[in-house]
């Protein structure tokens, strides 16, 4: 995809699309639009959108160029689309919003309290004889990778859409939209014949995402009344594409409308059958508000189970038996109430993994593949805030399958494959972890071919000596594809350079394995409450770093009678093993070092292992876990503050990343002829 | 403790349209020492001061970033604006306070905190008061003053805060670190 924007002394604005203009281009086209379009607004006369070359369009930027013609139309500026090919005709068919509804003055003023009329003429029939359709969907369908121009797709080609129209009023005023979420819906009108099931049908991998109502041919005004109250928000739109739409004659619009604008309690009167189900609508919002409660209560749950921690701290010391034995009781009551409260904000794994599907049949089939997506161990639990931050990592790593793992039906049979390709994804419990894993029984990764992309990037030395596991790690650099051109689907983000530091952002890890022509499989290990940790605390030059409990393995106090093998200060045998030890106070530079005897600490993750060399043990604690903030969210060694009591703060220590970063440190060292003598700076 | 400044407190319902261009004219701004130098930043921009308390280090950051405090359900990163300046690191002590700004980055409200040796006073500041374009030199970038105004016969430099703690820029610095 490419936007090249031309600027006329005479103020005339090209802007110019290459390629594909979809969901990962559109964060670039909003910062154009707004950087080119909208700083200079005052010196446009007019904005032209040159569409000639573009491939594909989408949602997403459908949402952006109708922004602008908004703009354009709000401050007198021409605004045109020009091109040649087929998505102009979709492009006019959908934005066409240049329909002055006749009689608005004389609606408002329809007489609502001239009931008997209304209510005699609620069961009238709207004499038309198209199937009406209103779809809303998630505003976050984007980032599930599905695409609402798709589905309309498939109901034009059978020649089944008489009309269409993009509500646009959700939307935010101008171009202070976030351009990756949805803000349109879409109302259709089809031929008679077309069922309501038909519609289901071609918005089926939709239809968790979004709210679809349907009215049959010639139903009873009061239906469209109904919908327009749960359309309350957007009713100018909709009541225009009523009428251009031929749904509805304007006499009955207004009725319609009288009707829509009754209370409750005013529509039991004229209604001898209520209708029984509450709109959609209003269920998701009030799912929403608990959501949001749920989350307060998380967050004084993790705040009580701190302060509980203190008290007691402060009620041992006190050394009153029956104080104690209170304390113990509460402790123990909190602890209870803590682990249920978690449990409240717990989904299923499976829900998740459902939203791929599509992604995975679709994706395969534009690139000439055949691929199913498998489930398994869908029951696993996982914290709601954790589901909604994997859903971007994991789309990455199914495009990557789609794109690189699995061959082309020819190239599988060639093979001796099936024809159906197969990603599996499995989530199961591991201690405190949950693990998702994500198998494709493609190509697999070509370790020569990683190792030799890598020293072109400059990532490795020629010689260096790398294990299976790293070598797989240095596909998650950034600008490490394997493939050079870039395929429609993976679009920008091509690689999955950004898999692992979100993984990481959250507490976990990702892993890779794989078998050359048997495919690649992605390990991800996460934990499954952020909110609260059970950690250990360490001191190091006066300051506090918490470490997860679950990584902690062993700790050494170095005292005259234990004995540590050290190796070179670099390395130490613990239970036969040598394992490579991190000075926490070198790495961290603090300025003003202290002169205690050091203490080792023993972590593992995975199957790694590593000493951690600090001052201090301060024991095991519950801790919030906060994260560090936008700001510094590339922060690197640590994965972010834990708030212990009501006035300790530590940093939380990111074992993998560490571990990770002294080993390849390490290697470095040991292998490589040039020896740099530095600190052990991460990376 | 914690200092609350809400600026829609300020503005009365029952003022007449002179007065009106009048406030518009004069701003408020709130004078604090950093490295020994005086510094004002509008009050409107400033969401309110906390005491200079519990701030945990970042180890292995540009020394800009001082910190962060946990303000209420959230961690918020404090800068030090005399390293952003290039000059010595501030030294926090008793008097130290930490400013809050919101400020949004990619659509998102964002807070942010910088380390003050000193919140001297609040100040109203006429146009007349505030020198746009000095003469003599600044140490600064010009893009990061708006002038500077008299305070009782001594300088202060108005800060145009939002482009001295730009967001963008601090990650660039942080990110820049492990290159």
């Amino acid at each position: 995809m490419k936007i090249t924007t031309s600027m006329t002394p005479a103020g005339i604005c090209t802007i110019a699309v290459i390629g594909d203009l979809d969901i990962y281009a559109a964060r670039e086209f909003h910062s154009i639009l707004t950087s080119d379009f909208e700083n200079n607004l005052s010196g446009l006369t007019s904005v032209i959108f040159d569409l000639d070359k573009m491939e594909s369009i989408d949602l997403s930027a459908m949402q952006l160029i109708m922004q602008v013609q908004k703009i354009c139309v709000e401050n007198d500026k021409d605004f045109r689309v020009i091109g040649r090919n087929a998505l102009i005709k979709e492009f006019i068919l959908l934005t066409s919003s240049d329909v002055v509804v006749e009689d608005r003055g004389s609606k408002t003023s329809v007489d609502v309290s001239s009931s008997v009329d209304i209510g005699a003429r609620r069961q009238e029939c709207s004499g038309c004889d198209h199937l009406y359709v209103s779809i809303r969907f998630d505003r976050q369908i984007f980032k599930y990778g599905l695409n609402p121009l798709c589905c309309l797709q498939s109901l034009r080609e059978s020649n089944q859409i008489l009309s269409v129209k993009l509500i646009t009023s959700a939307a935010p005023e101008g171009l202070t939209m976030e351009p990756e979420l949805c803000y349109f819906g879409l109302e259709l009108t089809c031929t008679p014949n077309t069922s309501a099931d038909e519609i289901s049908k071609a918005f089926e991998l939709l239809l968790d995402d979004c709210t679809l109502e349907t009215i049959e041919p010639a139903a009873p005004l009061s239906e469209y009344a109904l919908l327009l109250k749960t359309r309350r928000a957007e009713w100018e739109e909709v009541e225009s594409f009523l009428l251009t739409s031929k749904t509805l004659l304007p006499d009955q619009l207004q009725v319609v409308h009288a009707l829509s604008l009754l209370s409750a309690s005013e529509e039991k009167n004229y209604s001898t059958q209520p209708k029984a189900d509450a709109p959609l609508t209003e269920n998701i919002e009030r799912q929403q508000l608990e959501t949001s409660k749920l989350d307060k209560l998380i967050d004084l749950m993790g705040e009580l189970v701190i302060s509980s921690a203190k008290n007691k701290l402060l009620i041992s010391q006190v050394d009153n038996a029956r104080l104690n034995e209170s304390s113990a009781m509460m402790s123990r009551l909190v602890e209870e109430l803590r682990e249920t409260a978690l449990t409240l904000r717990l989904i299923r794994i499976g829900d998740v993994f459902r939203r791929y599907r599509r992604v995975v049949s679709d994706g395969g089939q534009k690139r000439g593949k055949k691929i199913s997506l498998t489930i398994g161990g869908g029951d696993a639990e996982l914290d709601k805030s954790l589901a909604e931050k994997i859903t971007d990592p994991l789309l990455a790593i199914f495009r990557h399958a789609i794109d690189h793992g699995i061959e082309c039906v020819a190239e599988r049979l060639k093979r001796g494959k099936a024809e159906n390709g197969v990603i599996n994804v499995k989530a199961y419990h591991e201690s405190k972890s949950i693990v998702i894993e994500v198998a494709d029984d493609g190509v697999g990764l070509d370790k020569n071919k990683i190792r030799d992309r890598a020293v072109i990037l400059g990532l490795i030395d020629k010689n260096q000596k790398l294990s299976e596991s790293e070598l797989f790690q240095l596909i998650f650099k950034p600008a490490f594809s394997m493939d050079d051109k870039s395929t429609r689907i993976s679009g920008r983000r091509d690689g999955i350079d950004f898999v692992k530091t979100a993984i990481e952002t959250l507490g976990g890890s990702v892993a890779v394995f794989s078998e050359k022509g048997s495919g690649t499989t992605f390990v991800i290990k996460l934990p499954v409450a952020a909110a609260i940790l059970d950690s250990f605390l360490v001191d190091v030059d006066k300051h506090l770093y918490a470490i997860p409990l679950n990584m902690v393995l062993d700790y050494i106090e170095i005292n005259e009678k234990t004995k540590v093998e050290f190796i070179e200060q670099k390395a130490i045998r613990f239970e036969g093993e040598v394992l490579p030890l991190i000075n926490l106070s070198d790495l961290f530079q603090a300025p003003e070092k202290s002169v205690r005897q050091k203490n080792i600490l023993i972590v593992k993750y995975g199957r790694d292992k590593a000493g951690l060399l600090v001052d201090d043990f301060k024991g095991e604690y519950q801790a919030v876990i906060k994260p560090l903030g936008d700001i510094l969210q590339k922060v690197r060694g640590f994965s972010g503050a834990a708030v212990i009591g009501s006035q300790e703060l530590a940093m939380v220590l990111d074992i993998p990343g560490l571990i990770q970063s002294k080993c390849a440190k390490e290697e470095r060292k040991f292998k490589s002829t040039t020896q740099d003598n530095d600190d052990y700076r991460i990376h | 403790m914690s200092v609350n400044i809400n600026p829609k407190k300020t503005g009365q319902s029952n003022i007449d349209d002179q007065e009106i261009s009048q406030r518009r004219q004069n701003n408020n701004y709130i004078v604090f020492g950093i490295a020994s130098r005086k510094y004002g930043v509008e009050v409107d921009s400033i969401s309110e001061i906390i005491e200079y308390g519990r701030v945990l280090k970042v180890p292995m950051t540009p020394s800009c970033i001082h910190g962060v405090v946990y303000l209420r359900g959230n961690m918020i990163a404090v800068i030090d604006i005399a390293s952003l300046f290039s000059r010595p690191k501030s030294q926090p002590d008793a008097r130290s306070s930490i400013v809050i700004i919101d400020c949004v980055y990619r659509g998102r409200e964002l807070r942010l905190g910088f380390l003050v040796e000193s919140i001297e006073r609040v100040v109203e500041l006429s146009l007349g008061d505030i020198e746009l374009r000095p003469e003599f030199s600044v140490e600064l970038d010009s893009g990061y003053t708006r002038g500077i105004g008299i305070v009782e016969k001594e300088m202060v430099t108005l800060l145009d805060i939002e482009n001295v703690l730009s967001v963008e820029s601090i990650m660039d610095l942080v990110e820049s670190q492990y290159r």
